[in-house]
């Protein structure tokens, strides 16, 4: 399909728009926005503010309705306002997919998306009411790792211009605690964190040695292997099942999952190393 | 001591060079006598030698260097040179893969790593490239295909 040779251009065009650090333009997002409107069928307000992050944007819409800062129905109204943001260049992926639909697929009715993908170049996410448009700036920075996932380990992964920030592994949205902080963890936070996720990469920050030593991790089996020079030890553990704990050569050490069925330092190893479907016995004679 | 502090103490010796006999980095290789089935593990790469090319792979078009999918540093295994093997690659081979290329070593050919010791391939092996599982990946693996 020749359609197929077409999507390396509108991924690199609209990486580029999610990932671009600009401030809004702030007419040309009220020109785009009446378009939207009325691409809608709606009519379009007069009122327009510009907003520096997320955060900002959802505080002003809760101010709008005259909720106040101290009441009862603030948190439910502020997360209610984050969730009402919409498009603008976070959403560059799915934009991406209607504009490639619409022009190399011929699905026309896309075509009304067209001032939804023309204000993702000048806004960060945005808000329309009935009553006033709340646009935000851009994030003023923003982190990836190799595979295109938000990911700092030293720092925010995405900053917005007011200072609000967000922290994230490998894609795993994490509080400033578990990147900037993870020795203050403790264990009872660990255990308690209930998204895998999330509690793989504390563990991981926190580190596995300390972990097993301070959760009272059971010791099942050890063995120095003088062929690999390393030291194994599988620990079972109340959360994380078992881990083998191994020494590398290199000087490190790393924590690797087993399953329930293994037993032993040998047998875990076995596992870790089994994806063949030859019919020669493996026999390691070196790791290095 | 507890075997975990035992396990620091010894990585911190490593690490700082002064055991007697394992050094980070070590070269490696296998010797002329191996036999399939024998296996070094450069980091989480095993290197395994076979008796011949499975049936479905395919000689690579465009060979790469590198024997692991990937930009990060750990993932630099690579070919000190594409002119002494023939590279063959799996029907799939992406990062989630278990199996990577199967080399055919026509002269001696070596494994380079920035952190891993060099492993050192003579020449006539049929050397195999896999990784090493994860269990947390199968579970996530297993997970998706449930729902």
């Amino acid at each position: 399909m020749k359609e197929i040779e077409k999507i390396p251009h509108y991924h690199e065009k609209w990486i580029k728009i999610g990932l671009d650090c600009g401030e809004c333009d702030f007419e040309k997002a009220k020109e785009f926005a009446r378009i939207v409107y009325e691409q809608a069928g709606e009519k379009c307000p007069d009122q327009f503010y510009l907003t520096d992050s997320p955060t900002a944007c959802a505080k002003l819409a809760v101010k709008l309705r005259g909720i106040e800062e101290n009441s009862e129905e603030y948190s439910s109204a502020f997360f209610t306002e984050l969730n009402n943001q919409v498009f603008g260049s976070h959403e560059s992926g799915w934009l991406a997919y209607y504009e490639f639909i619409w022009k190399e697929m011929g699905v026309v009715e896309c075509e009304k998306l067209q001032g939804l993908m023309e204000i993702a170049k000048h806004v960060g996410w945005w808000a329309p009411y009935d009553t006033c448009v709340i646009f935000q700036h851009k994030h003023s920075e923003i982190h990836l790792d190799d595979q295109m996932r938000l990911h700092n380990e030293t720092g925010p992964a995405v900053v917005y211009r007011d200072g609000t920030k967000v922290w994230a592994i490998g894609g795993i949205g994490l509080t400033e605690q578990i990147v900037m902080a993870p020795e203050t963890l403790t264990i009872e936070q660990i255990n308690r964190e209930n998204n895998n996720e999330i509690r793989s990469v504390m563990i991981n920050r926190f580190g596995w040695a300390r972990y097993v030593k301070e959760s009272n991790s059971t010791l099942l089996d050890f063995r120095q292997n003088d062929i690999e020079n390393t030291m194994e030890a599988l620990y079972a553990t109340e959360i994380f099942g078992k881990r083998l704990v191994v020494t590398c050569p290199t000087g490190r050490i790393f924590v690797l999952g087993a399953p329930d069925s293994v037993q032993t330092c040998e047998q875990a190893q076995a596992w870790l190393g089994s994806n063949e479907d030859s019919e020669d016995k493996v026999n390691v004679i070196a790791r290095t | 001591m507890e075997v975990i502090e035992k396990m620091q103490q010894f990585v911190s010796k490593v690490s700082k060079n002064e055991h007697e006999t394992v050094k980070p980095g070590q070269p490696v290789r296998f010797t002329e006598a191996c036999m399939p089935g024998d296996r070094i593990w450069q980091g989480d790469l095993a290197l395994t030698i076979r008796t011949s090319v499975p049936s479905n792979y395919n000689l690579a078009d465009k060979p790469s260097v590198q024997l692991v999918v990937g930009n990060t540093e750990g993932s630099k295994h690579c070919l000190d040179s594409l002119n002494n093997v023939d590279i063959y690659l799996p029907p799939v081979w992406n990062a989630e893969s278990l199996k990577g290329p199967v080399l055919v070593v026509k002269q001696e050919t070596t494994v380079l790593h920035p952190t891993h010791g060099d492993v050192t391939i003579p020449e006539g092996f049929i050397v195999e490239c896999t990784y090493q599982k994860e269990w947390d990946k199968e579970q996530a693996r297993e997970a998706r295909a449930r729902d």
